[in-house]
């Protein structure tokens, strides 16, 4: 009669922990999405979107670009410290690099894309057609310390899509030019 | 008397095991994952090459109940190249009702192959976001953090 007990007790906890879990997750009704990356708000975003059609100006699009691209080399290629011999990945004149030490060298506006490609070798796939805005910015003129200084080419490539804002898809890259390809 | 408590004490237990068992078997039933058709969100498909090294990233959430009504979530993450690239899956996030889900972070570093399944959270009407940062890397000859959004 003990275990009885003990199972229908057991019993009750776990229907009182499925009926818990179901409300905890039920109650985050109409909650609010958040934008993922950083800087980048959804609430700010917002014009009204027609598929097809340019939403944002090439100004408002560079403006919200940028941002994102600085961002996100500061998080990547441009973190102090963190790139071995020298303190960073990439360096300008004995600094790490920011991305104001990078011209921009692509900046365009793609209706319904189902594919978008960057002069820097990177591509994104969309499943449905998108208004996509690409921008790349590169240098010539960095190193890498922990590559014992070599010459490199830093390339950043933002994929944003117009009307909401929302960021995509970015690469920061570094490439040696001097580096053998791969051959298969 | 005794055949009364013989009942009696069959259903309870009877009534014990469904409480364990059903909500198990519920649970189970609604962990399987859905066909490629149902409802689904996809960040782009995000790749790219240097020195003859090719790489790609993607996130692909899915939603029970075609995304009407009270439905569960859960997405994958992939991440893959050729040779020997080495990748860092830094971070693959989200979110549901703006509530980071965890855990976050799948923690795959320094290997050829990444690819997992979240599970499913839920049930709930919110909408959800997710993303993913990549690091791919060859030592000497490239560099690429890759970020994807859905």
């Amino acid at each position: 009669m003990n275990r009885l007990k003990t199972l229908s007790m057991l019993s009750a906890l776990a229907s009182l922990a499925v009926l818990y879990l179901a409300g905890v997750s039920g109650r985050d009704v109409a909650g609010t999405l958040v934008r993922s990356f950083p800087g980048v708000s959804a609430a700010a975003a917002s014009k009204s979107d027609v598929r097809g059609q340019q939403t944002f100006t090439q100004e408002e699009a560079l403006v919200r670009l940028t941002a994102a691209a600085d961002t996100r080399v500061r998080e990547t290629i441009g973190v102090v410290g963190d790139g071995g011999v020298g303190g960073s990945y990439a360096s300008i004149q004995g600094r790490a690099l920011a991305l104001s030490d990078l011209g921009l060298e692509e900046l365009r506006f793609s209706p319904s894309a189902l594919r978008v490609e960057s002069s820097a070798g990177t591509y994104a796939e969309f499943v449905a057609p998108t208004d996509a805005w690409i921008a790349v910015w590169t240098t010539n003129n960095a190193v890498a310390p922990d590559w014992g200084n070599v010459p490199i080419a830093v390339k950043v490539v933002v994929v944003m899509k117009d009307g909401t804002g929302e960021i995509r898809s970015m690469h920061v890259m570094r490439v040696n030019p001097a580096a053998e390809p791969l051959s298969n | 008397m005794k055949i009364i408590f013989r009942v009696a004490r069959k259903a309870t237990a009877l009534l014990v095991l469904a409480g364990i068992v059903l909500p198990a078997f519920a649970a189970t039933v609604m962990l399987q994952r859905p066909a490629f058709a149902d409802c689904q969100q996809n960040s782009p498909n995000d790749g790219g090459s240097a020195s003859g090294y090719t790489w790609n990233s993607y996130i692909t959430a899915y939603m029970s109940g075609n995304c009407a009504g009270s439905h569960y979530v859960g997405y994958d993450y992939y991440s893959t190249a050729n040779a020997t690239v080495w990748i860092d899956v830094d971070s693959a996030r989200v979110w549901l009702c703006g509530t980071p889900l965890t855990p976050q972070n799948p923690a795959a570093q320094q290997t050829t192959l990444v690819y997992g399944w979240s599970g499913w959270a839920g049930p709930t009407t919110c909408g959800w976001q997710a993303d993913m940062s990549t690091h791919y890397w060859k030592t000497g000859v490239f560099d690429d953090w890759t970020y994807t959004n859905i």
